[in-house]
């Protein structure tokens, strides 16, 4: 019986402080809840973390309570057991409560978060470790790609044009030489006028001579023979040029309009093109814009998921005072002679997984420098 | 084809957070509360790539588990990364022993569970 108060002078604080805060969870909703059992353990921790320098261990604490409250505890201490044989389930069913709920919202709230996320990344906002991002380097490739490609185009179909051009001025030259050819055909037509007028007058003077001029009279014949036949030819010739001129005119004129048009379609391809690379290039800012903001997303989601693990390390926390409490509900309910504080509080110890339990119970090493233990660790490869 | 990664993990929103981060990088993912529903789980997939376990855990812990799946033929070779709030030596000693292939305390950092698990799984 002796030892009975060391014991549970013990345990009560560690229960005492898991519980406090047991009867806010009935009113309020789940996200309150969690708040409240935030700013709760962060407040216990916070409270730990400053006032390990100067506070003793959770043992010598419980010695000196024990110290102090023994007249106290000597008076109720045949009251303490029913009393906790009543309240400890109840305690036991609260901290259950709490750390199912927690779980539940902390998970519930990560699914949400996580669809948040799929909705971010389906819009573009997908940030990656890598500067060389999949999106950005297709923006630029497609500007690269429009910078590359169509640009030749414009240029090649300028050359086209400036051919267009130089193939209308050589028409023009051909219909130049051409209306000359047709003023020489005309001057052989004339000249061939003349000699028929003098091969007539050569044969009447042929005639006058009588028989002497008899041979010159065929010649003279034959000569006006052959400027008819030249006069004929030469009207050939110039009716012919007259047609090709007619044709080397209208190919001049559709050849200039052509490179007309061609000039006012190629400027408009070439503003069409710029107006399409002045896009690509406002998307591709774009999208450098929206890869920087999906790594700020990206970070704060990686910042989130390791903040958000606090509840599993509170969740360890309370699943050891949990069994600890069912110890003491055993305990009491038990035949066996209680255990002495040191012994209770060596096989809680046991239990601990991390090194704040170990802080807060006042026997670790580590000391106040292991305060950096909940960061992220590096992976150990086996 | 995606691969796939069964978390083994009692807290729920732990699971989560292990399947927010491994899903945005392209990973399937399996679930199971415990050991015995890992092994459960691990009977009715069709392939698992790789297994991420917790150590602490009701029913069957995260070493028990491993043990248990390093003597199935069809499972054995899967390798496992245990992810825990342990930090004892000891622990880390028997995982190593058990067959688990890494140890990562939580809370994890995303980028660095992704890279023990990209790791693991083109070994």
């Amino acid at each position: 019986m002796t030892n009975q108060p060391r014991w549970l002078v013990a345990t009560l604080p560690a229960v005492s402080i898991a519980c406090a805060g047991l009867p806010l969870f009935h009113r309020i909703g789940i996200l309150e809840m969690m708040a409240v059992f935030g700013v709760a353990v962060a407040s216990i921790w916070a409270g730990v973390r400053s006032a390990r320098a100067a506070a003793p261990s959770a043992a010598v604490r419980a010695r000196q309570a024990i110290d102090a409250d023994a007249p106290l505890l000597a008076r109720h201490i045949d009251k303490l057991p029913p009393l906790l044989r009543g309240i400890l389930p109840v305690w036991r069913d609260h901290v259950e409560s709490i750390r199912s709920q927690t779980d539940t919202a902390v998970g519930d709230l990560v699914v949400n978060f996580s669809s948040i996320t799929e909705q971010f990344e389906a819009a573009g906002f997908k940030g990656t470790a890598d500067s060389s991002a999949n999106a950005q380097d297709t923006t630029i490739s497609l500007l690269t790609l429009c910078e590359r490609e169509l640009q030749p185009v414009i240029a090649a179909m300028s050359r086209i044009t400036d051919s267009k051009g130089a193939l209308a001025a050589s028409v023009h030259e051909l219909s130049v030489i051409t209306g000359e050819l047709q003023t020489m055909a005309s001057e052989v037509a004339g000249i061939a006028a003349q000699t028929n007028l003098l091969a007539i007058n050569a044969a009447i003077e042929a005639a006058r001579v009588g028989e002497a001029g008899r041979g010159f009279a065929v010649i003279a014949k034959e000569i006006r023979s052959l400027s008819q036949s030249s006069a004929k030819t030469a009207n050939y010739i110039t009716g012919r040029m007259a047609q090709i001129m007619t044709i080397m005119k209208s190919t001049s004129e559709a050849a200039t309009q052509a490179a007309a048009s061609d000039k006012i379609a190629i400027k408009l391809s070439g503003t069409v093109v710029d107006d399409v690379l002045s896009h690509v290039r406002v998307l591709s800012v774009e999208a450098q814009t929206m890869l920087g903001q999906g790594n700020v997303i990206r970070s704060n989601i990686e910042a989130l998921i390791v903040s958000l693990q606090f509840q599993d390390r509170v969740s360890q926390v309370i699943g050891v005072v949990d069994k600890d409490m069912a110890r003491l509900r055993d305990t009491i309910n038990g035949d066996e002679a209680l255990p002495s504080a040191d012994q209770w509080l060596a096989d809680l110890q046991s239990h601990y997984t991390m090194k704040e339990q170990r802080r807060s119970h006042g026997t670790s090493a580590g000391g106040r420098a292991a305060a950096s233990s909940a960061a992220p660790a590096a992976a150990l490869f086996f | 084809m995606a691969k796939t990664v069964l978390i083994v993990d009692d807290s729920m929103s732990l699971r989560a957070l292990v399947k927010l981060s491994l899903s945005r990088a392209g990973y399937a993912v399996i679930e199971a509360s415990d050991g015995k529903d890992g092994l459960a789980q691990l009977d009715k997939a069709a392939k698992v790539h790789l297994i991420v376990s917790d150590v602490n855990m009701p029913n069957m812990d995260g070493i028990t588990f491993v043990t248990h799946v390093k003597q199935l033929a069809r499972h054995k070779f899967i390798p496992v990364i245990m992810l825990t709030t342990e930090d004892e030596s000891a622990k880390i000693a028997q995982a190593k022993a058990a067959g688990a292939r890494a140890w990562l305390t939580k809370p994890f950092n995303p980028p660095q569970l992704l890279e023990a698990v990209g790791k693991l799984v083109l070994a």
